[in-house]
């Protein structure tokens, strides 16, 4: 419990990103920590002297900024209850509140950590060594493995209250990714070409490493900083250049989709072409405790120095196999920190590399042929060794350096992710030691940093060259002059820098000891490697799988490149031969809320919805659809509708209005039954099955006029009806017109015994037996507006199913509450209509039936007609027929008071499961347990005895193949 | 998937706004009650699954919400040629 605030910076700079005059506090466990608006939250806690970041996954070992750049595992903390955030990328805000994750109880003091001492306990592949005896002690160990190890945990209390992602659909004729020296000139030669251009970079600030970092002082004459600022603005005035900052991309997919993780949400952004700018990433040393905090990669440190103006320590000692190294300690001395000493692989360098003669005639120790072989502390570096190198291993030969900062360079990796995910052929350059493209694509092009030069003057003109040739395929006029001038100055520097560039890898020495960490993520080390080849896991894919090593949150980032190096160095491979693991998406650590996005399921709501909620109904939501569940109590409502008048407001059904010369044969083809011989004004039950005969959907058809029918379908499945029919008509070339009108149309119907007596008062139709028969359609007024009635058994009352245009819908519902006032009328919901149903036995589509259940098996013969002629379905059908039904749906009345779930089994005597319940309800009418069974068909008779298994227990149910109520259908004709 | 496919009435649009149909092959050709078990199974249950060209429905959901014909290689993803199913009928 602390107050911290900043300790003094460096002097201002022109590149900093902080503005020192706004203060900003943020939380961090119980310290409150103050630093700069512009700062991370790794430089605000780096600046208030806290070095400790995080805890190793396996060994517990502390942990402090290594890449500073997003790329390794080391700074993940848990902010405003997001697990797993990269402190080193995320600005702080005021307030924020920060926590350290997998360390108890503190990030300093961590217990855990005692594992450190048991490494031995804990060899290469232990999960599959040591896990498998006793079977019984497993989930023992695993839920202490999964408590110890691993990282950061979902707060499932907070991630409710997070803001919601949203997914964007966006298309560009070219997509930059990266904004530095090379992704600034591709888009600006693309741009003034004449294409639209998308520029995402994973920072705050365009300019890429020229951000921070002075590897060339000065471009084409001038200061590269300042270059690169001009460039920069005059990319963001761009008109046809849009550009999206702290975006990663965190994969590429087919067809030039790029996946974009920014803090709005995820961007889908189709490109015709990709323009790879991606840079590179400096990796780690391998030597023993490179892991201390204090231990960095020179480029972090060389943010740290120019972005935030942080002191990044007192005493630094420089190991390198690179030129990268003599640049950091540039930045280090002119940041004041003493550097101790450079020691660097390569037994000599260029007489006319500038950064060394300068750092010499500053006087610091340069140490060509040497390696750093150790750093020295337990928690926090105290000191570093290195070692002068012979036959390409360290000697005894070494000298011992006092500091607190050990800069690291082991070369460069290319953050050539998207490329991998191409059709880009990627080989080994052994000059520079590096994975290069080889062959190139037309889709996506490569340039920059992640080709393996490392110079900008070289990755302006590759940049500019591809956004030329990028404007050139998409069909722009560009002067062939032009690019074969910059083809051949882009051919001259590159030989230039090939000619200098001089990398020595570092030896590999696993016996100079066991904390040498490869892989930071999942705590790998040296000798773990060495161990699994040893193994014989020689091919990088099973070895990689077998040690974890590149499988951690940096998905090999930060261990790649010395993973393929000790794999060619024990086997004797060549890294082309050890090859590399794949580049699977995401390349960037993603939420699962950010690919989630808001939720995806827009629900529909019926013209009355309203009027539910002011009847305080409990809405569910079903079928694509928010419906009224119930009013109040189901079996009142239920009761009401079989003792006088209930209302119901089925809008939700499917509507589609088929008309045309064909219509009837249409609807002879696609439903089992006929429809081309219904006289207008009638209404018919239909059935519908796939050409294999199992059941789709039913409904009701009515035939309007000669040419006309009006057919509903279940609430689910209009879509899917639509897309059949229109299927079927575009492949038997029938001509009909198929029109979706569901949401044009609000349907309310209205039933029970007093059902006539209260819709005679609103309508102008006559609507006695005799007038208005049972599946007849009329359309007439009612309460003065032009409707569609429908007369039908729905709920096994004598009642109507009223059409009318949507906008009317809240009024005739009101007016027919109004006009049934006097008889009690109810409204009712979803539960009441399929307990009704249910006591009538009309079966539900998907949930009665499933994908093997036909008409036979439902008793649905009468609904087949195959003297009509073929149909869809009819050879299903016909096989089914022959075949002989084996389940039966029947329906089971309880003997007793249990009752049954959707779902329940039905057992044999012995107890085995023969069947299942498919709908199960307690009947108002009935007083007991009822509904529909799937059953054999030898138990499924008329009167016979079935055992249904609730909970656990038997119970006794009588079959029965017939309405539970009114079984000849008596009323609904009244 | 293909990036923009031509509807036929629409013009060319996201892959997101259509459903795939299957293919259109000897197999998906229609069979009916007086086929023999064996030729409705394989029309049931089979497809050729082409590693290469095919011919398939593809159906203009959030759009026209029409049927047409796709020409699309299956390992490429590229479409060569869309059309109305009556030129199927007619070739
Ligand atoms: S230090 Fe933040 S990701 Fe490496």
């Amino acid at each position: 419990m602390g107050r911290y605030s900043q300790l003094p910076r460096l002097v201002p700079s022109s590149r900093e990103l902080i503005s020192r005059n706004k203060m900003v506090e943020l939380k961090f466990g119980r310290h409150t920590v103050e630093a700069f608006e512009g700062d991370t939250i790794a430089s605000a806690l780096y600046g208030a002297g806290f070095r400790i970041f995080s805890r190793g996954f396996k060994y517990h070992r502390a942990r402090g900024l290594l890449c500073v750049s997003g790329n390794c595992p080391n700074c993940l903390m848990k902010v405003d209850g997001i697990p797993n955030v990269r402190a080193c990328l995320t600005r702080i805000e005021q307030g924020m509140k920060v926590e350290h994750q997998n360390a108890w109880p503190t990030l300093n003091r961590d217990l855990f950590s005692l594992i450190d001492r048991l490494d031995w306990a804990l060899p290469i592949g232990f999960y599959y060594k040591t896990m498998h005896r006793p079977r019984a002690l497993w989930s023992i160990s695993s839920a202490l493995i999964r408590r110890v190890a691993g990282l950061g945990r979902l707060d499932s209390i907070a991630s409710e209250s997070l803001p919601i992602e949203y997914h964007r659909f966006q298309q560009t004729n070219v997509a930059v990714v990266g904004g530095g020296p090379a992704g600034l000139s591709a888009a600006l030669a693309a741009a003034n070409s004449g294409v639209d251009v998308t520029l995402v970079d994973e920072q705050s600030t365009l300019g890429g490493h020229l951000r921070f970092e002075n590897r060339m002082r000065t471009l084409g004459g001038e200061e590269s900083r300042n270059v690169i600022s001009a460039l920069s603005a005059k990319v963001e005035a761009h008109e046809r250049v849009q550009v999206i900052l702290d975006a990663t991309v965190i994969g590429r997919y087919e067809d030039n989709l790029l996946g974009i993780s920014t803090p709005g949400g995820l961007i889908h952004l189709r490109a015709q072409s990709i323009i790879a700018a991606t840079g590179s990433l400096e990796v780690p040393l391998t030597f023993e405790r490179n892991d201390l905090a204090g231990v960095m990669l020179g480029t972090g440190i060389q943010r740290l120095i120019n972005l935030y103006r942080l002191k990044p320590g007192q005493t630094a000692l420089v190991a390198t196999t690179n030129d990268q190294g003599y640049y950091t300690a540039l930045d280090l001395l002119e940041a004041g920190v003493r550097v101790a000493a450079i020691a660097d692989t390569r037994p000599e360098f260029r007489s006319d590399f500038d950064a060394a003669v300068t750092l010499k005639g500053n006087g610091v120790l340069v140490l060509p042929g040497h390696a750093i072989v150790r750093a020295e502390g337990t928690r926090t570096v105290i000191g570093g060794v290195v070692a002068a190198i012979e036959a390409d291993m360290p000697t005894t030969k070494e000298r011992q350096f006092d500091c607190d900062l050990i800069a690291m360079s082991g070369g460069f990796q290319p953050a050539n992710y998207i490329l991998r995910q191409s059709d880009v052929g990627i080989g080994f350059d052994s000059e520079f030691d590096e994975p290069v493209p080889i062959s190139s694509s037309t889709a996506i092009r490569p340039a920059g940093d992640v080709t393996g030069f490392h110079n900008p003057h070289v990755a302006t003109l590759q940049g500019r060259l591809a956004g030329l040739s990028v404007a050139k395929t998409l069909g722009m006029q560009v002067p062939v002059d032009t690019i074969s001038q910059v083809e051949v100055e882009l051919r001259n520097a590159e030989t230039t820098y090939r000619d200098k560039v001089q990398v020595r890898p570092a030896p590999i020495d696993s016996e100079a000891g066991v904390k040498q960490f490869v892989c930071f993520c999942e705590d790998v080390t040296l000798k773990d490697v060495v161990q699994g080849v040893g193994e014989g896991f020689a091919d990088i894919q099973t070895l990689k799988r077998y040690s974890t090593t590149t499988m951690g949150p940096c998905q090999g980032k930060m261990c790649h490149k010395r993973f393929v190096e000790i794999v060619s160095d024990q086997t004797g491979m060549s890294p082309d031969e050890v090859g590399s693991t794949t580049a699977r998406p995401p390349i960037q650590p993603v939420t699962l809320g950010t690919l989630a996005g808001p939720g995806h399921m827009a629900w529909r709501r019926t013209p009355i919805h309203n009027r539910h909620l002011i009847a305080g109904a409990k809405i569910i939501e079903t079928g694509g659809w928010q419906r009224p569940h119930s009013y109040g109590d189901p079996h009142d409502e239920a009761k009401a509708v079989r003792e006088r008048v209930g209302i119901i407001d089925v809008s939700t059904l499917g509507k589609l209005d088929v008309r045309g010369l064909d219509a009837g044969q249409l609807l002879d083809f696609v439903y089992t039954h006929r429809f081309s011989d219904l006289r207008p004004g009638r209404v018919r039950y239909g059935l519908m099955t796939g050409d294999n005969g199992t059941i789709m959907d039913d409904g009701t058809v009515a035939r309007l006029t000669d040419d006309r029918y009006y057919i509903t379908t279940s609430t689910a499945n209009v879509e899917t009806v639509e897309q059949w029919f229109k299927w079927w008509m575009a492949d038997r070339q029938i001509c009909a017109h198929v029109t979706n009108i569901t949401a044009g149309y609000c349907a309310i119907n209205v039933a029970g015994p007093d059902a006539r007596a209260t819709l005679a008062k609103l309508t102008d139709v006559e609507l006695e037996p005799k007038k208005f028969r049972y599946m007849q359609v009329k359309s007439g007024q009612v309460g003065g507006i032009p409707a569609m009635l429908l007369r039908i058994g729905f709920v096994g009352e004598s009642g109507w199913e009223i059409h009318v245009p949507s906008e009317y819908g809240e009024e005739i519902w009101n007016a027919l509450l109004t006009a049934g006032e006097e008889f009690g009328i109810t409204p009712f919901g979803v539960e009441a209509q399929r307990i009704l149903r249910l006591e009538k036995m009309h079966i539900i589509p998907s949930q009665d039936t499933d994908i093997l259940t036909t008409p036979f098996d439902i008793s649905a013969d009468w609904a087949v007609k195959f003297d009509k002629g073929d149909f869809v379905g009819s050879g299903g059908l016909r096989i089914a027929k022959e075949r002989g039904v084996r389940d039966i749906l029947v329906g089971f009345k309880m003997r007793g008071s249990a009752v049954p779930n959707d779902g329940d089994a039905v057992v044999s005597e012995s107890g085995l499961p023969i069947g299942r319940i498919t709908s199960a309800r307690l009947s108002p009418t009935m007083g007991t347990g009822f509904g529909y069974a799937r059953v054999p068909v030898e138990v499924g008779v008329e009167g016979g005895v079935i055992h249904i298994r609730v909970n656990g227990i038997n119970h006794l149910a009588d079959v029965t193949l017939r309405p539970f109520y009114d079984p000849d259908g008596v009323r609904l004709r009244e | 998937m293909a990036l923009l496919i031509e509807c036929p009435n629409c013009g060319s649009r996201d892959v997101h706004e259509f459903r795939h149909g299957g293919e259109i092959s000897d197999l998906s050709e229609r069979k009916g009650i007086s086929d023999s078990d064996l030729e409705l199974t394989k029309y049931f249950y089979f497809a050729r699954n082409n590693a290469g060209d095919s011919k398939e429905w593809w159906y203009h959901s959030f759009g026209c919400r029409q049927w047409f014909v796709a020409y699309r290689n299956t390992v490429s993803d590229q479409i060569r040629e869309t059309e109305w199913p009556e030129k199927r009928l007619d070739s």
